[in-house]
């Protein structure tokens, strides 16, 4: 903890402390703040921002909609940060709502696929240093990700790429481990249809 | 984790969406603009008392024939469509039970569309129309030909109950047509997979071999009151498969009429229970006896299945897959199956009958979401 608790001074703030999974360090100075701090959700922001984008960019397979959730994702936490009791918490449930924000993008891309719109190619899949048999692999596996449900494709992803264990996954997803289960296996028997042959 | 997932994902783990520092400031400021963007539509919405859609343009304008189009692009990802009923432009309307919450709610001169996001909903179409009016409640998609029905969105599912006419329900990896009188739970649920490496954690209950399930239901349903005729059609159409199976080995298979639905469903029942062999003869009843009916090409195409994944026939499977086609023509089944025809013949070891039906795959399909595989298993790369 910060600082040590001085008797004059306010009790030690909480700090935000990265997990062993979270993306390197930024380099940036650890942030000690508690919820009720009002540069919390710039903290937030700054410390989780990268982490919403990269998780926003694999559950959607577009990079123009990243910038757009991940604001999207920080208004949510504006308003519901109230809600918010342990700081230790932030990063799971800013991956809650960046789950609910992506879904509801991948469900407005389907339902205007219902009337036509073209769908994503995927062939300009942003994935520098993957080389061009994965750049295709990765193309393929989002066309045949976009054809089951929304709910299976976020539970895939989470769990294949993103690599969380099951009930972290659950939480996100605001399910059970049992549905998650079923819906990773609905994912990849599509997957496996498309891509089993390679 | 298979092979497919383990190259998928390391090839995403490239996919990486770095913000630069000056980015990040950038959207940080963004924030607030969007903050109070969203309340300002939300003042507007509430104030109108409609669903405006934001970020969307409506064009309303009269053709030269003097036909009145209505045209909405680009359905924001912020859509809330806040009321709870909706009179469209051919008099269809939907009504949003309590606790119910329309996601999106879009009509073009193409048709309509609804995405229902929790809760029930009944619709009233109107018959006639020349063009679709769908229901989307998560993995299920409804589609009406002018009818009266019900959809209720549950956790994973959706229940669709039919009151007049008929619709068609469709979700990843099958399909069936209710008439008036029907109801089902949608998507039935898949057999339990086995154990994985990720299985480790713990669940949230001791997991059980399927036998030791399958008795312990069938011992439950000893003490129930096995007189009370049709319980295993209610079980089935509630989603315990289970159940359903139990009651019908009770029972008799005398229990299962003779006609499409009650067939389809024993045979789900049958299949879904791990059953397989015993989805066979009714699926066949099927297209022996009521060929004609729309849900024939269904039957066949889970036939297809069963003998393909479940009871590794391929070669009945093919056959099965081709009468599908011969029932059906038109919709995405009629594709699906041909593409599975392909691989049943593939896996049967009769490749010129492979190559014939991939290269009446590409000639009747040419931009099928299937090519590739197609291509493959009919040897034309």
């Amino acid at each position: 903890m910060p600082g040590g608790a001085q008797s004059s001074m306010p009790r030690p703030n909480l700090q935000l402390v990265p997990s062993d999974s979270d993306a390197p360090s930024s380099g940036r100075e650890e942030v000690s703040l508690d919820p009720g701090h009002p540069d919390f959700l710039a903290a937030c922001f700054r410390r989780y921002a990268p982490y919403v984008a990269r998780i926003g960019y694999r559950l959607l397979g577009e990079r123009a909609e990243v910038e757009d959730l991940v604001q999207d994702v920080f208004v949510d936490a504006q308003r519901g940060l109230g809600q918010l009791r342990d700081p230790r918490a932030v990063k799971a449930w800013l991956s809650m709502v960046a789950v609910r924000r992506a879904r509801r993008r991948l469900r407005a891309r389907k339902l205007a696929r219902f009337f036509g719109a073209s769908g994503g190619t995927y062939e300009e899949l942003e994935a520098p240093g993957a080389s061009m048999e994965q750049k295709h692999l990765l193309a393929d596996a989002y066309r045949a990700l976009d054809a089951v449900s929304v709910d299976a494709r976020i539970a895939w992803i989470l769990r294949h790429v993103e690599g969380e264990d099951l009930r972290t996954i659950a939480t996100a997803c605001d399910c059970s481990l049992a549905t998650v289960k079923r819906r990773i296996a609905a994912a990849q028997l599509r997957l496996d249809e498309v891509l089993g042959h390679e | 984790m298979n092979d497919v997932a383990r190259k998928v994902a390391e090839a995403a783990q490239h996919m990486e969406a770095p913000l630069e520092t000056r980015r990040i400031d950038a959207l940080a400021l963004g924030i607030a603009e969007r903050a109070r963007r969203r309340r300002r539509m939300r003042r507007v919405r509430a104030g109108i008392g409609v669903g405006v859609l934001a970020a969307c343009v409506v064009v309303v304008g009269i053709a030269g024939r003097g036909t009145r189009t209505i045209e909405m692009r680009a359905v924001s990802p912020e859509v809330r469509a806040e009321r709870a009923a909706y009179t469209f432009g051919d008099g269809s309307e939907a009504f949003l039970a309590p606790g119910g919450r329309f996601g999106a709610v879009v009509e073009r001169d193409d048709g309509i569309a609804i995405a229902l996001e929790a809760g029930g909903a009944r619709f009233a179409v109107t018959p006639g129309r020349r063009t679709p009016f769908r229901v989307e409640a998560g993995p299920v998609l409804v589609e009406v030909m002018g009818t009266r029905f019900e959809v209720v969105r549950l956790e994973a599912q959706a229940r669709v109950t039919v009151e007049t006419g008929k619709v068609r329900v469709r979700w990843e990896g099958g399909e069936t047509m209710l008439g008036a009188g029907d109801a089902g739970l949608y998507p039935p649920p898949p057999p339990e997979t086995e154990p994985t490496d990720h299985d480790h954690e713990a669940a949230v209950g001791p997991s059980e071999a399927p036998s030791a399930s399958s008795s312990r239901v069938r011992q439950e349903s000893e003490r129930r009151n096995a007189s009370m005729p049709g319980r295993w059609r209610a079980a089935a159409r509630e989603g315990d498969f289970e159940q359903a199976y139990a009651l019908l080995s009770e029972t008799g298979r005398a229990e299962v009429r003779d006609e499409p639905g009650d067939l389809l469903l024993a045979a789900d029942v049958a299949r879904l229970t791990r059953h397989p062999k015993e989805a066979v003869a009714p699926l066949r009843r099927v297209l022996e006896a009521f060929a004609s009916d729309p849900r024939a090409p269904l039957a066949a195409f889970t036939l297809g299945r069963v003998l393909l994944e479940d009871l590794g026939d391929p070669r009945s499977a093919a056959e099965a897959f081709a009468t599908t086609r011969r029932l059906d023509t038109s919709t995405p089944l009629a594709e699906n199956a041909l593409a599975r025809e392909v691989e049943a013949w593939f896996r049967a070891g009769e490749s010129e009958r492979a190559r014939r039906a991939a290269e009446d795959f590409e000639r009747l399909f040419p931009n099928g979401s299937r090519g590739r595989l197609v291509r493959r298993y009919g040897g034309l790369e």
